[in-house]
């Protein structure tokens, strides 16, 4: 008897082709289409690009605050959290911008993978796409995936120079960037939120309740 | 008449008289489609990009053992590991035997109508694991014992006061001595229960919405952020997937996901999209699973292949068909008595579970072709579930009552003049009788018509008599 993975093949290609063998012409033509960049019609915008991110950012619910320097970055936390009451107790991520700041004594800022009980956690953008208002984030060791999902309040820290147009530009950036395409890739767009109970929007299901983005024009 | 046909009949009926489901589903209707016009007006490249989607779903489903290939490659390239199952059973025997094998007792869930197809969760319990879904609806309907009746809303069913009561009963033994009974509260509940689970889950299972021939990846798409939590905590990933899910590349991507989301929900762009590559080691990284594994399922998928329903393998699941059909929007999707409900589930269940059990799902339906409008991937839902039809009646397996006036309808029409003689007197007749009013009330052996809706009067005459009259006085 075939096993599975033989006789699942054979059914394809008898519905496929008759159940002929395919010809190395086929199968290379399919390996050029897997590879070749093919852009299909994209959405197009004659709005400035960073201006259409905070727009689409605010409009699923996000907030901005746009800064100029790392420098300002403490600021701008302290702003959001004081509004928010928060305190001074948060766990950082790393990055270009982030790796930069330092942070006053009065801050508690851990640098480590975030848990359950984590309220705060200030993260760092790997690029955003101006398309839908969307913050992309590559977790590797040094920016975990916990930091994503798991604090109440997520901040982001964004270079506005990294927001592209849309998707088709963020795929070519990971691309040149990364010889292996990374483990992970997250592309989160507003806030965590359902619609199960009553069909209505309620925020912070199961990752934050609230994002906000410091944009940052380095 | 066959016990599955009885049964369905019941199942109307008591949806029917069901006032919760009749104000859950009253709540519900609307809104999905609102959303979605709204979001397609926004979008004037919407019908671009959907014919670009048909497209590519086209082209890989006529390569789609050649794509197969691809992806297997790149997913042993990225260190994960592939496996194959024909059937359902084969299926949830692999999925079982990793989640064994590993010692593991907790499982988390995030949504996958391919593990509920394959009914994963009966299998993992039988073995004395714990599974516990994830997805808001999905936990919903697993505390009350039911399966999802939508294919992305899956308690769309259950009214706030229905979920009040069923967390007070679970989780009260938790240590929540408090019934919560506002939106916010209940979600805040499931929230902090959940949490636990995902940390202490030794094993995280997902659906896909699309698996990528180019980078091998898996992409899920949530609103909630349960699927990554699912995906990136536990030490083990298993993805499982209908074969049909593979596309070309990551361009190829952003099309569906352009017209996934505002075609589900009315949104952009769901609130996350992940793609998964592969388990940690290959990428040198600290975190993630330690293993990945991708279960591809075919379960009657390639049989579908070059036939008449192979367009039905387009599908996305993006549930418009659903949130648009009016028959599902009155019975819900328990009804159907099947895991696909709707459009695309009277199309596909028959197909994967066997006309035989099945003969009522494509007749209920009343062929007003709004999902084949709305359908992102122009799936012709109504020709697909007319053959069904004409497939049924070939083989004798619908009710004996309605092929017998079905053939006696055939002969009349197939012979005009006498048609016409055997109608006329009917209709004289219903002509007599509503004359006055403009409307028939009741008609007999015709109750299920006139119970909850007027029968128009007709003319006195036929269309046909009528023009042959005039066309007399026009000559002369
Ligand atoms: S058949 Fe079309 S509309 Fe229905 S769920 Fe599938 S893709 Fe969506």
């Amino acid at each position: 008897m075939l096993d599975a993975r033989s006789s699942l093949f054979a059914a394809l290609r008898v519905a496929l082709t008759g159940g002929e063998q395919r010809s190395a012409l086929a199968r290379s033509a399919i390996e050029d289409r897997v590879h070749t960049t093919r852009l299909s019609a994209r959405p197009g915008t004659n709005m400035d690009l960073v201006d259409q991110y905070c727009n689409k950012h605010i409009a699923v619910h996000g907030t901005v605050n746009r800064i100029a320097g790392f420098h300002n970055v403490v600021a701008a936390t302290e702003e959001y959290c004081s509004q928010q009451q928060l305190g001074k107790d948060l766990v950082v991520g790393s990055g270009a911008i982030l790796d930069k700041v330092m942070w006053p004594p009065e801050w508690s800022a851990n640098k480590r993978p975030a848990n359950v009980s984590d309220k705060i956690v200030l993260s760092e953008a790997y690029a955003g796409i101006s398309e839908t208002g969307t913050m992309v984030f590559i977790p590797k060791s040094r920016s975990p995936a916990s930091q994503i999902f798991l604090g109440t309040h997520h901040i982001v820290v964004l270079d506005s120079s990294l927001i592209v147009a849309c998707q088709e530009d963020l795929w070519r950036i990971i691309r040149t960037d990364h010889e292996v395409f990374p483990r992970a890739v997250n592309l989160v767009t507003g806030p965590s939120k359902t619609g199960d109970v009553e069909q209505t929007i309620e925020y912070g299901a199961h990752g934050p309740e609230r994002v906000h983005l410091i944009l940052v024009d380095v | 008449m066959n016990t599955a046909s009885t049964e369905f009949r019941k199942r109307v009926r008591m949806a029917l008289a069901d006032d919760e489901l009749q104000h859950a589903m009253g709540r519900a209707k609307g809104g999905f489609v609102l959303n979605r016009q709204k979001a397609i007006a926004e979008f004037p490249e919407f019908h671009q990009m959907t014919d670009a989607a048909r497209d590519i779903k086209d082209h890989v489903l006529m390569n789609l053992d050649l794509y197969l290939e691809i992806y297997e490659k790149k997913v042993l390239e990225n260190g994960g590991q592939v496996h194959w199952a024909r059937t359902a059973e084969e299926a949830s025997t692999i999925v079982e035997g990793l989640c064994r094998r590993s010692g593991a007792r907790k499982i988390t869930k995030g949504k996958s109508m391919v593990s509920e197809e394959i009914n994963l969760n009966e299998k993992l319990e039988k073995s004395g694991m714990q599974v516990i879904e994830t997805d808001l609806g999905e936990y919903i309907v697993q505390l009350a014992s039911e399966k999802p009746s939508h294919i992305i809303a899956p308690a769309v069913h259950k009214t706030r006061n229905q979920i009040s009561k069923l967390f007070y009963k679970h989780h009260k033994p938790m240590g929540y001595a408090d019934k919560v009974s506002e939106r916010k509260e209940i979600v805040q509940q499931a929230r902090s229960v959940l949490r636990n689970h995902f940390v202490e889950s030794d094993i995280g299972i997902t659906g896909a919405n699309f698996l990528i021939a180019e980078t091998g990846s898996s992409v899920i798409v949530t609103n909630e952020g349960n699927g990554d939590l699912t995906s990136v905590l536990p030490r083990m990933q298993i993805v499982v997937a209908g074969i049909e899910k593979v596309i070309p590349s990551l361009e190829d991507l952003s099309v569906f996901l352009r017209v996934l989301a505002r075609s589900a929900t009315g949104q952009e762009i769901s609130a996350y999209t992940s793609l998964y590559s592969g388990p940690r080691a290959n990428h040198a990284d600290e975190e993630g699973p330690e293993q990945y594994h991708v279960v591809l399922v075919d379960n009657g998928r390639s049989s579908m292949l070059g036939s008449e329903y192979q367009s039905m393998l387009r599908c996305i699941r993006c549930g418009a068909c659903l949130n648009h059909c009016t028959v599902y929007n009155v019975i819900g999707g328990h009804a159907y008595g099947s895991i696909y409900p709707g459009p695309m589930g009277s199309v596909l269940t028959p197909l994967i579970d066997g006309h035989e059990n099945n003969t009522d799902l494509a007749n209920a339906c009343t062929l007003n072709g709004l999902c084949r409008t709305i359908c992102p991937v122009h799936i012709p839902l109504p020709d697909l579930l007319r053959n069904h039809r004409t497939q049924q009646q070939r083989r004798k397996l619908t009710p004996f009552t309605g092929r017998f006036f079905f053939a006696i309808w055939v002969y009349l029409v197939r012979r005009p003049h006498f048609y016409q003689i055997v109608l006329a007197l009917p209709i004289w007749v219903l002509n007599r009788v509503g004359r006055k009013s403009g409307v028939i009330k009741r008609i007999p052996l015709a109750n299920g018509w006139t119970n909850s809706r007027d029968f128009p009067c007709p003319s006195a005459q036929t269309f046909q008599r009528q023009w042959r009259a005039e066309m007399r006085k026009f000559n002369a």
